[in-house]
């Protein structure tokens, strides 16, 4: 059972009042007179379809909701069952951890990985706590193996280098587990978040308990400020000495740095070689205590062994409200607030409790909520309206990137560096993204530089679906009918019919008068420079640059 | 279809209805003569160590200075010389009067990426624009590059629009060039048919901004249309742009110059990484700072020399249009730990240097245990009671009131180090 007991921050043990019992339906915040229309549902199949599987719906299953709104549910219900949102889930999940960065402390080239896997490299190191949780999340497993796991995900690009047990003759991100001793701990024991949050020989995992805080329980002992006494610090026979004595410092560190012990198995004496950062140290789990000078423990909570970090995590409430805060944020696009949006996180707690903490039945739920579905606002919306509610959404790079292969098999690569979530052979900042450490709010508004790379994406696109589609069957075409694209010529029968189906396709929506003349004027105008296969290829391209397609 | 006439970034936000944009931030007072001024950030990450260079405590026992400290006093400024530095001499002797000095400023963290978001934005939100992005968002000449990014970290949310980035590796040169579609083997398009493509967008643009059914779209969509009109702009000075390739740290000075020179920008920003590129959270071996010292003071002489010997756009010398903005994230623990290094310490400096400052000053102090010491905000000096003491939101209010931007209005109750302000 989870949450028996929580550990008070003072350090007494106090018994805390049990969850709320299931009850036959999870109450739902009670709505003021809304502001919020929203969007249509082919529209809103579309933003789900893009969020949850980075892709723009089929041209029939845009038919079947059209048909039927309420066959929307369904549909989306489909989407988590989808092979493609674990990778969606671990987008997300990066987006929060910020582990997705472009370099480490080691490198490819130090295990004498070649530099055309570079990019595979960083992100296997860098993807693998947001894979695990993503993982975690689509196979329906409880949340609490998010810290309690004694597996991980692994890619291939790493085996050899560090000690994993990854299936013979498997590809790709496949689940495994390391051999060298180190605790089931999830995520906490992934070289992935120590990589990222690493420690210095002064900083003494200090910085891994505030990761821990932050990322999985929602409260940074960081976003306290603090006020230094100065005479007294520096007066202080050593740092260390006025971490337990002053009291500006033992409101953060009584908490902070036995939280801390509990990383010592993860300690390196060389923050730059390969093997050290690789393997887990169990004899150095003692550590802390000699570094720190306290015993591991949680909140006050003693942590006997390092194992027992997952149990207590797992057990404390505070967890599961900020991985529901968490989802919301990634959702919603725009912060959950811990306190206007009190009483709905509150909400998607109970449901995700009523859930077994099993994620599928929270994003669901998020997914219904206001603030995911809204397409517009009424004359009476005030500022803090609008801020709530984001009416439409710019798509995140990898969104991007895996919505344009689905369509025109194009995916964007410079000697395998993925072009739109690098930043060292890439565009990912550029298009909006964040680079896991200087940049880690995304860009919310169109930007020239987004503009520039979704042209190119979109030039690069265009040619090359047109050029591979203009020799398919139509059935086993991805964006176009079943007109002749070598012959097919304004007039003609069927050519307004390939224009509608691409803005299906691509915006899911039906294109105006006014949109359709627009597209035939392009087309003839690139026709009569360079023929009709360039004239597809320019339309095409056209619409990858409307906003109807990089929005949702 | 001809291409319309590109709108000014004002007028297409005005015509497109877009109270919004500016009902989402803080109504800022923006039409205000002289608010022209022009910046140039100088990030160095890390956090450096004041007392190396800015923090004079000689003869306290709590404070380990380098073994060549030297006082120093040149044009009014009070600093530590050192035989390592001469650079930091050669600058105060010359640009000293240019300069004024913030010591004693408290971040009140001692975390990088939490110190970051303090020095730069006043707060440790998570969302929220930096003092680039806020000078820029609102700048009234209407730039190309509101705030051109070359590296170093920045935050920007409502006015993220306004941040162009140069990428480190010359990302929009290539994207600006069709260079960026080499590995697709597929040819940028020919100029023709891009001229056909953009009038499509434009006209699509237009359109789907007269359907927008909320603010929200408008808003968006204006700033998709002011980014197209941007990138015509951009593209013509391609060939500028693309020295932003260059690696050295007075290379990329020299670019963001050019591009404050000729009007392109209003706001530049630039990291310094410090001697060999190692950074400045020196942990072990704090003496590489003082390199890095000299190499930063270096640059920032020859940045000021060039400066001073171009036209600006609105005073004699691009110097007094420009104001230089050089800070860290955090200062560095006063004394040294068993590895011959530094750990974090929230009390540190930053500097001003040129267009609006009141040089030749220091302004705030340092205790002989390296704290920061209550100012007067009027007259810049120590006060034993009913001062303040320094931080770093008192320095975005100096550099909104340089840019005549009323501080109060993002910065509610913060007051401006008046004493900065020539």
């Amino acid at each position: 059972m989870i949450g028996l007991l929580w550990l008070a921050a003072c350090g007494e043990l106090q018994e805390i009042p049990p969850l709320p019992e299931a009850t036959s339906e999870a109450p739902s915040p009670q709505p003021e007179v809304s502001v919020a229309a929203p969007l249509p549902p082919a529209l809103l199949l579309r933003r789900a379809s893009l969020d949850l599987r980075g892709v723009v719906p089929t041209l029939d299953e845009l038919a079947v909701v059209e048909a039927d709104p309420a066959a929307l549910d369904g549909l989306v219900d489909s989407f988590l069952e989808d092979p493609r949102w674990e990778g969606r889930l671990a987008d997300l999940w990066a987006e929060h951890l910020l582990t997705r960065v472009d370099n480490y402390l080691v490198g490819p080239e130090d295990y004498g990985i070649p530099y055309l896997q570079r990019h595979d490299y960083v992100r296997a190191v860098g993807d693998e706590a947001p894979r695990l949780m993503a993982h975690i999340g689509v196979a329906d497993l409880p949340f609490s193996d998010v810290v309690t796991a004694d597996y991980t995900m692994a890619h291939e690009v790493l085996v050899g280098h560090w000690p994993l047990d990854y299936p013979e003759g498997g590809t790709g991100w496949q689940v495994a587990r390391y051999t060298d001793g180190r605790p089931a701990l999830g995520v906490l024991a992934t070289g992935s978040m120590w990589w990222r949050y690493y420690t210095t020989a002064s900083g003494r995992n200090r910085s891994r308990a505030e990761a821990v805080a932050r990322l999985f329980l929602c409260e940074s002992f960081l976003e306290r400020p603090i006020r230094f006494e100065s005479a007294a610090l520096v007066a202080s026979e050593e740092l260390t000495e006025a971490t337990r004595t002053l009291d500006t410092c033992v409101t953060c560190h009584n908490t902070l740095d036995p939280l801390a012990g509990a990383f010592f198995g993860f300690w390196v004496f060389d923050i730059y070689d390969p093997t050290e950062n690789a393997t887990y140290h169990p004899e150095r789990e003692q550590l802390g205590n000699y570094y720190l000078g306290v015993d591991p423990a949680y909140y006050g909570a003693p942590i006997d062994a390092p194992v027992d970090l997952g149990g207590l995590v797992a057990g404390d409430p505070r967890f599961y409200r900020c991985m529901a805060r968490t989802m919301a944020t990634l959702l919603w696009r725009r912060p959950a607030d811990p306190y206007d949006d009190f009483a709905e996180i509150d909400h998607f707690v109970e449901v995700f409790r009523q859930g077994d903490w099993r994620l599928r039945p929270l994003v669901r739920e998020i997914l219904r909520s206001e603030a995911y579905t809204v397409g517009a606002l009424t004359e009476g919306a005030t500022e803090v309206d609008q801020a709530a509610l984001p009416t439409r959404r710019l798509l995140p790079p990898e969104v991007l990137a895996d919505a344009v292969e689905d369509l025109t098999s194009l995916r964007w690569t410079e000697d395998n560096f993925d072009q739109l979530t690098s930043d060292e052979r890439g565009y990912r900042v550029l298009a909006g993204g964040i680079d896991g450490d200087g940049v880690t709010q995304r860009t919310a508004d169109p930007t020239v530089t987004q503009a520039l790379v979704l042209q190119r994406l979109a030039q690069a696109a265009g040619p090359v679906a047109v050029a591979r589609e203009i020799g398919l069957d139509p059935s086993d075409r991805r964006l176009f009918g079943e007109g002749d694209l070598r012959t097919l010529r304004p007039g003609d029968i069927g050519f307004t019919d390939e224009l509608v189906t691409l803005h299906r396709r691509l915006h899911s929506l039906d294109p105006s008068a006014e949109a359709l003349a627009r597209d035939t004027a392009l087309w003839e105008a690139v026709f009569a420079l360079e023929g009709a296969q360039a004239a597809w290829a320019a339309v095409l391209t056209a619409l990858l640059c409307d906003p109807a397609f990089w929005m949702a | 279809m001809s291409a319309p006439a590109a709108p000014s970034r004002r007028r297409l936000l005005q015509s497109a209805g877009l109270a919004g944009l500016f009902g989402l931030m803080p109504r800022l007072a923006r039409a205000i003569e002289g608010g022209k001024r022009r910046f140039l950030f100088v990030f160095c990450p890390g956090g450096w160590d004041p007392a190396v260079v800015f923090a004079p405590v000689f003869g306290s026992s709590h404070v380990d200075l380098p073994e060549d400290a030297e006082p120093a006093e040149a044009n009014g400024i009070s600093y530590i010389a050192g035989a390592s530095r001469p650079a930091v001499t050669a600058f105060f002797d010359t640009w000293g009067q240019e300069a004024a000095l913030i010591n004693g400023m408290e971040v009140r963290s001692v975390n990088h990426h939490v110190c970051k978001r303090l020095v730069l934005t006043g707060s440790p939100a998570e969302v929220g624009d930096d003092w680039p992005a806020l000078l820029g968002g609102v700048a009234q000449d209407d730039p190309e590059m509101p705030v051109v990014h070359l590296s170093g970290p920045t935050f920007s949310h409502r006015y993220g629009s306004a941040v162009v980035r140069l990428g480190e590796r010359g990302q929009l040169v290539r994207l600006l060039t069709g260079e960026a579609l080499s590995s697709t083997r597929v040819s940028p398009p020919s100029t023709a048919v891009e001229a056909a493509l953009r009038s499509h967008l434009e006209a699509t643009l237009d359109e789907r901004l007269a359907l927008a059914g909320s603010a929200e779209e408008r808003r968006l969509l204006g700033h998709a249309e002011d980014a197209l009109r941007r990138q015509s702009s951009l593209a013509a000075i391609a060939d500028q742009l693309g020295l932003a390739v260059a690696s050295t740290f007075p290379e990329r000075l020299a670019v963001l110059v050019d591009l404050l020179a000729e009007g392109y920008a209003r706001c530049g920003t630039v990291a310094f990484e410090g001697y060999l590129d190692i950074g400045w959270d020196t942990h072990a071996t704090n003496n590489i700072q003082h390199h890095s010292f000299d190499l930063l003071f270096e640059a920032l002489g020859g940045l000021c020399a060039d400066l001073a010997a171009r036209p600006g756009l609105e005073s004699e010398r691009l110097l007094d249009d420009v104001t230089i903005v050089v800070l860290s994230e955090m200062g560095r623990y006063p004394k040294f730990n068993g590895h011959g290094g530094k750990e974090h310490w929230t009390f540190t400096s930053a500097l001003l240097i040129g267009g609006g400052v009141a040089g030749g000053q220091v302004v705030g102090a340092y205790s002989d245990s390296l704290g920061g010491q209550a100012v007067d905000l009027a007259s810049g000096a120590t006060v034993s009671s009913g001062g303040e003491l320094l931080l770093p939101a008192h320095l975005g209010a100096t550099l909104l009131a340089l840019a005549d931007i009323d501080p109060g209005e993002v910065l509610p109750g913060v007051s401006p180090i008046a004493a900065l302000l020539a």
